[in-house]
């Protein structure tokens, strides 16, 4: 198992913005190709934004269409709030949600306003 | 202008319309009060109409000059006399941020500076969520408004009331014509009921596999704490104010843009 220190990696406790969020994306990948388990060592993260999440997580599970046990059998996190387990949690499972409505050729636009993260 | 609500938000497109059609290099106001809403909203109004004219904004009360004034209000014609200072120690002054100008760093330091010191006392959990919930309201402007000056944003603390008040308004392309010309929504409906949708957990993005948290997160978080929001985009108006039920109605004026008031009770602690 390989553990990636977040903050260092992404050289920033602010974990807020997207592109920020696609950077750790394209690190995890890189090391699941090589590694069966990801540890993500938050330790020293100060803030943790959706768009983050969205774009770190979320996508991480709608190129691999993993649902949230196919995650936790390859992602692992340490040092990070319950509150933004949950919010992570959340992400993967409107992956999720998104990825089945794709698989059904439903209109993504009935379900989802563009991209306001409000 | 008084405490943001249905009426008070319909009077601001008549007060742009008032500066636009001035004919003098200053439009006068009679405005008797002001709230941080109103100076954000006039920061940016004052910006766009003066591409085209170089008009200023002459409050004919003092008290309003005053205020402005001491906000950083740019945009005023002549000088105050005897008006009192406000305690500047109250007003967060009106700051506007800029895609590509500023980073989310900048903004994290302004919320911690400037805005977390009138929030009450909370553990630091909530209180790092509400910085990042925050940071999204203006990251939402840079990326997806497409807003020429960015996002302004002007607060205060009301210490006899209190609680504590944050404007965020930009003259972007506005959520409910963002989420009509997309689709979700369509064009002959409320304008709220864009907003009401973009506001539900989870039913935000189409890039992003979720989302909905920003003001979703804020919205939950004011009803514990028995503060309230105001959330305005086109002619729709969502709010809660001083109940816990959401008020969804349509304005008699549209405005351009969105803008986003939201009150904080501060509890009597006032952290330095």
């Amino acid at each position: 198992m390989k553990t990636l220190k977040v903050i260092f990696a992404l050289e920033t406790a602010h974990l807020l913005t997207a592109e920020k969020g696609s950077a750790l994306l394209q690190l995890v990948k890189s090391e699941l190709n090589s590694e069966d388990i990801v540890e993500l060592d938050f330790s020293g993260y100060e803030f943790i934004s959706s768009s983050f999440i969205n774009s770190a997580f979320g996508d991480l599970c709608l190129e691999n269409r993993w649902d949230i046990q196919d995650f936790y059998s390859r992602i692992k996190f340490s040092c990070i709030d319950k509150d933004d387990i949950d919010d992570i949690e959340l992400a993967i499972f409107n992956a999720k949600h998104r990825r089945e409505l794709m698989d059904s050729g439903k209109n993504l636009s009935d379900y989802y306003p563009p991209s306001y993260a409000y | 202008m008084q405490t943001l609500n249905p009426k008070t938000i319909s009077r601001l497109p008549e007060l742009r319309k008032q500066i636009e059609t001035s004919e003098e290099e200053y439009a006068e106001t009679n405005l008797k009060f002001v709230r941080p809403y109103c100076v954000a909203y006039l920061d940016q109004v004052m910006r766009t109409i003066r591409k085209s004219k170089q008009v200023l904004l002459m409050p004919i009360h003092p008290k309003v000059h005053q205020y402005l004034k001491q906000c950083g209000f740019e945009f005023l014609y002549g000088n105050c006399i005897n008006a009192e200072n406000f305690n500047e120690e109250i007003i967060v002054p009106l700051i506007r941020f800029l895609p590509g100008e500023h980073t989310s760093e900048d903004v994290i330091s302004w919320l911690e500076q400037k805005v977390i010191k009138f929030i009450p006392k909370i553990n630091r959990e909530l209180r790092k969520k509400i910085v990042a919930n925050l940071w999204e309201i203006v990251s939402n402007v840079f990326v997806h408004s497409e807003s020429e000056f960015g996002v302004s944003v002007c607060g205060q603390l009301y210490p006899q009331k209190g609680y504590f008040e944050l404007a965020f308004y930009d003259e972007g392309i506005g959520l409910a014509n963002k989420i009509k010309m997309y689709g979700a929504i369509k064009e002959e409906d409320e304008d709220y009921l864009c907003i009401e949708w973009a506001l539900q957990e989870g039913t935000s993005t189409t890039d992003k596999p979720s989302a909905g948290l920003g003001l979703h997160f804020l919205r939950e978080f004011l009803k514990i704490n028995q503060g309230n929001f105001q959330f305005i985009s086109g002619n729709g108006y969502f709010g809660n104010f001083n109940s816990l039920i959401a008020e969804k109605l349509q304005l008699k004026n549209s405005i351009e843009g969105t803008l986003i008031n939201l009150r904080i009770m501060f509890d009597n602690i006032l952290e330095k």
